[in-house]
């Protein structure tokens, strides 16, 4: 015990005796005087002289007591228990202080952020003591170790410390971790271990800590810098709802979290280069809102910006601007490919045709002879249709996997064998990164594939979640025929089975493949009488909007690795170049990798560690190919922390001896926390005497 | 009043009070048994007096009660009865304890119970001579009872107002005794008047000597006698309360006895009143703050009726 205040201690020795003087001093002078009864009076006291003895005694201890509390609670007695991890070890330690980096520990107004606390922290187990070495690991998207090894180089050490700041990461827990055990391996014979880690302890980074990697035997200090204001409004996600088609209304999505305890009316703008939208939202205590802005685009390219929130002022500033950047394209072009005659107007690719026609705004389809398709074809082509294409001979299939690779759409029907011929050579070339749900047979058992009906349909799912449950009621007349029977793989997902057929075989398959998307129908158009149906066209629609959707804007998050297929038009053969596009977004150390990819048949740009937020363009011959937008996780906008408790629940169950503590408290420093808990005995004890009080007198 | 003046100097003795009730007599409730002839009704019925009754006749009757004119006419023999009446003994015994000379907290000495007792006596002893009844006194003392027999000898006034008088409370209370000691001197049965705070330790040694004069044929009359202070404790905080009868002195604070005190002593007047009842006295609960003169014509007007 350490009392903070012991004069307090000698004072309440002194005032403990305080009741009894006061007892006997209080005590009234009695006055004499002659009475008659006094005979009653010595029965009634001679009942009565032990009970008030007792109760004397009881009120004269428990007053005592409590100013013995008052005195201790006042003195503000520290007990703890020795820390765990000393901060000048005595005996051979190796010590890895593992510190958060992520862009949460930057959250706070004024000077006390949880970085610098955190610094201040990890500093205190970095002074020098000779049998002691140590390694620091800054934990953000990937855990850097500021050397590969163990050092006694404190000094260095503590500088990387106190250079480094926050970044606009969020955690990899797990690397860290793992950095660490690594780095604890091969210590020397009969040293200690010990893990120091600091960190603000965010929920959305920290919630599945684990400490598994680490050796058991290590002693683990979780140093907890908490921030006390955690009111924060984000801008989470900004992307087009859809492909941004030149000329076309095009739908940005802006999604705000409010991460406050009120409902807040944000406002929101867009600034694309010399266009500025804005808008506003009322966005939901402790939720999030989508704010819908309207743009059209006179000019196919790039188109890079900022959305920012207006006025917001809050403890994460870094979020409150959110880079963005898309690709207005063209109209999309569709390529049908079959070997049916082009004039007949019965066939299927003529129905496909005049489907998509009446689907895709200006959209520029052409219909080809698979025989007569050229490569530049399936190069242009947005969406790619096999109908009735005949067997493909490889050197075309070589070229449609790789464009589908790219990122292109393609719907494949099911007509006959050789499209399941066409889909098993794409399936191989695809490798691993194509799962189809289903197998195509030409095992027939005899059965003619005809006035099959649709019996089960994934209304929840794309293309059939705009119908819902009336998509039923659209298919009710529909006969089916041609088309294989199907065996569900293995290694499929179920989910990809769109529909089924009343005979069980799959009726549409929606599969990724990397960057593409491939639908595949199975049924003969021309033998069925979908296309007399008024479902068909929608149904077409459905399934075209959702493979030209590939080009959708991924998010690209600051810290991790960022692999971009280049458009077709960039040469392999001449140099690329990476910049960023402004003031606001930081340069350029590392611009990755450009490599020809022969599946894909395109360059792939590799940022392994990207940087941002901001925005950044690569250049070939000086002309831009290709933007980015790199950007904060949203998970670190939510500035929610795991408690004390919250901490010992994670970490529940693992064989490691584990402290917990907060950045606030000093090493030395012990828990002073016994103070309140000496005044609630206190009170307990006053409000005690009160009852004992009332208890005599009863 | 006027024909005994000369002879009262009694302190305790206000004629021109008890004029007012000079109309009033003390009688006794029973039938008495008294030495001379008077107005009371005696206990025995004898051949003169006024015609009560008639009775057969006997063998051992007073043949000089016979009527003969019932016997001539009829043949029959009764006995005519008449009711003697005869004079009143009156024995008034005061208790003269310390306890009797509790003049209530403030302790003003002419407010003492004894004093109270002394002023009742002295004008109940007064208007009983008055009345050519008998009148006699007996003082209850820890160790001796002096007793004056009842008489209404013209000194008996002057004696038994002297002795009142000179009373002065001490000792402790021995009410038992000095009704043994008295019940072996009295040789006339009467009426008993007993005065007391009924203090004693331990009531039934008393109320055994009173059912011995009930036994005898006596009247009894108890009158308790309570100052106002003793009904409750001082007000104040703490007291060094000292014995009136030699007890050692106690200290306490009243705050936390007041109400077991209250009730102790509603419990002593209750048994003080069922014991002297279930004995077959006449009881009368007074508080010395009532004026002596109004108990005196309360008392007088139900015994007169």
């Amino acid at each position: 015990m350490n009392p903070l205040n012991p004069w307090a201690i000698a004072i309440g020795v002194l005032a403990i005796g305080i009741p009894t003087a006061l007892h006997f001093l209080t005590k009234p002078k009695p006055t004499a005087i002659p009475i008659s009864t006094i005979s009653f009076l010595y029965e009634l006291i001679q009942q009565r002289r032990s009970r008030s003895k007792l109760r004397d005694i009881l009120i004269l201890l428990l007053r005592s007591i409590a100013i013995a509390l008052i005195a201790l609670a006042i003195a503000r007695p520290r007990l703890s228990a020795p820390p765990i991890i000393s901060p000048n070890p005595d005996t051979k330690t190796a010590r890895v202080v593992i510190v958060d980096q992520s862009q949460s520990m930057a959250a706070g107004q004024g000077t006390s952020t949880p970085w610098e606390r955190a610094q201040s922290a990890s500093l205190r187990y970095l002074s020098y003591s000779d049998d002691m070495q140590a390694g620091v690991i800054f934990a953000g998207a990937k855990a850097r170790s500021v050397y590969e090894r163990l050092s006694n180089n404190f000094e260095s050490l503590s500088e990387a410390i106190k250079k480094a700041k926050p970044k606009p990461e969020n955690v990899n827990v797990a690397d860290a971790i793992e950095r660490a055990g690594q780095l604890l391996e091969n210590v020397p014979e009969g040293a200690t271990r010990e893990v120091v880690i600091v960190s603000d302890f965010q929920r959305n980074d920290w919630g599945a800590l684990s400490l598994e990697a680490l050796p058991t035997d290590t002693k683990i200090v979780v140093e907890q810098a908490s921030l006390n204001e955690k009111d924060n409004i984000a801008i989470v996600s900004a992307k087009p709802e859809n492909r941004v088609t030149v000329k076309q209304p095009g739908t940005i999505q802006v999604e705000i979290a409010n991460y406050t305890s009120q409902e807040r009316n944000v406002k929101c703008r867009i600034i694309l280069e010399k266009s500025t939208f804005s808008a506003q939202s009322l966005v939901p205590a402790q939720g999030t809102s989508v704010v819908n802005i309207n743009a059209s685009f006179d000019e196919p390219g790039w188109r890079t910006g900022y959305v920012t929130l207006d006025g917001n002022l809050d403890v994460q500033p870094l979020d409150d601007s959110f880079p963005i950047a898309f690709e207005v394209s063209s109209a999309p072009k569709v390529l049908i490919v079959t070997r049916q005659s082009i004039e007949k107007r019965d066939t299927s690719s003529y129905f496909l045709q005049q489907a998509l026609s009446a689907s895709l705004d200006q959209a520029n389809i052409n219909v080809v002879r698979s025989d007569k398709v050229l490569d530049t074809d399936w190069n242009d082509a947005d969406l790619i249709v096999l109908s009735h294409p005949g067997q493909l001979p490889k050197s075309h299939t070589e070229k449609l996997a790789a464009s589908i690779r790219r990122g292109r759409g393609l719907l494949l029907l099911m007509s006959e064998l050789a499209d399941g011929a066409n889909h098993v050579s794409l399936a191989e070339m695809w490798g691993q990164s194509y799962q189809s749900p289903v197998q195509w047979t030409n095992e027939s058992r005899g059965e003619t594939r005809r006035g099959l009906f649709v019996a089960k349909v994934q209304t929840r799912q794309l293309p059939f979640q705009v119908f819902g449950d009336s998509i039923y009621g659209g298919l009710a007349n529909v006969k089916l025929a041609g088309g294989l029977p199907t065996v569900a793989t293995r290694e499929g997902l179920k989910g990809a089975v769109a529909a089924e057929l009343s005979d069980g075989s799959a009726w549409l398959t929606v599969t990724d493949c990397e960057a593409g998307k491939v639908a595949v129908m199975n049924c003969d158009l021309q033998k069925s009488n979908l296309v007399q149906e008024g479902i068909f066209v929608p149904i077409i629609a459905e399934i075209s909007k959702m493979l030209l959707e590939r080009d959708r804007v991924e998010l690209s998050l600051c810290g991790l690795p960022i692999v971009r297929t280049m458009p077709i038009a960039a040469s392999a053969s001449e140099p690329f170049q990476v910049r960023a596009i402004d003031s606001l977004s930081p340069p350029i150390q590392d611009q990755g990798k450009f490599e020809f990819s022969t599946t894909k048949r395109s360059v792939v740009w590799t940022w392994p560690e990207s940087i941002g937020p901001g925005l950044y363009e690569v250049l070939q011959n000086d002309a831009p190919v290709f933007s980015v937008a790199t950007t904060v996780p949203a998970s670190e906008a939510d500035l929610t922390l795991l408690d004390e408790a919250g901490i010992k629940l994670q970490l529940e169950g693992s064989k490691q001896r584990i402290g917990i503590r907060n950045t606030k408290q000093s090493l030395d420093e012990q828990i002073d926390t016994w103070w309140t808990w000496l005044a609630l005995a206190c009170t307990g004890i006053m409000l005690l005497e009160v009852l004992t009080l009332l208890w005599f007198r009863t | 009043m006027q024909s005994h003046a000369a002879g009262d100097s009694s302190k305790f003795l206000n004629l021109r009070s008890l004029s007012g009730l000079e109309g009033l007599r003390f009688s006794a409730k029973r039938r008495i048994e008294g030495a001379y002839s008077g107005r009371h009704i005696a206990r025995k019925q004898g051949g003169a007096g006024e015609f009560a009754d008639y009775r057969e006749y006997s063998p051992g009757d007073d043949l000089r009660r016979l009527d003969w004119r019932i016997l001539a006419r009829t043949g029959k023999t009764f006995l005519k009865l008449h009711q003697d009446e005869t004079n009143l003994a009156c024995t008034m015994l005061i208790d003269s304890s310390g306890s009797m000379g509790f003049a209530g907290y403030q302790q003003k000495g002419d407010d003492s119970k004894l004093a109270w007792c002394q002023f009742f006596t002295t004008a109940l002893s007064h208007l009983i001579l008055t009345g050519r009844d008998h009148v006699g006194l007996a003082v209850s003392e820890q160790k001796e009872c002096p007793y004056f027999p009842p008489s209404c000898l013209p000194q008996q006034r002057g004696l038994i107002h002297e002795s009142i008088a000179n009373m002065v409370p001490r000792g402790s209370t021995n009410l038992a005794h000095s009704l043994d000691s008295l019940f072996m001197q009295v040789r006339r049965r009467g009426v008993l008047m007993v005065l007391s705070d009924f203090l004693d330790a331990d009531l039934d040694p008393m109320l055994s000597s009173l059912r011995k004069f009930r036994t005898r044929g006596w009247e009894v009359i108890a009158m308790h006698i309570v100052h106002p202070d003793e009904l409750s404790l001082p007000k104040g905080r703490a007291f060094r309360f000292l014995g009136m009868e030699g007890e050692l002195p106690v200290a306490a604070q009243v705050n936390e006895l007041r109400e077991a005190y209250e009730g102790r002593f509603e419990r002593h007047q209750a048994s003080v009143r069922t014991g002297l009842l279930s004995v077959g006295c006449d009881f009368h609960s007074i508080l010395t703050s009532t004026h002596y003169m109004d108990v005196l014509k309360q008392f007088l007007i139900k015994r007169s009726g």
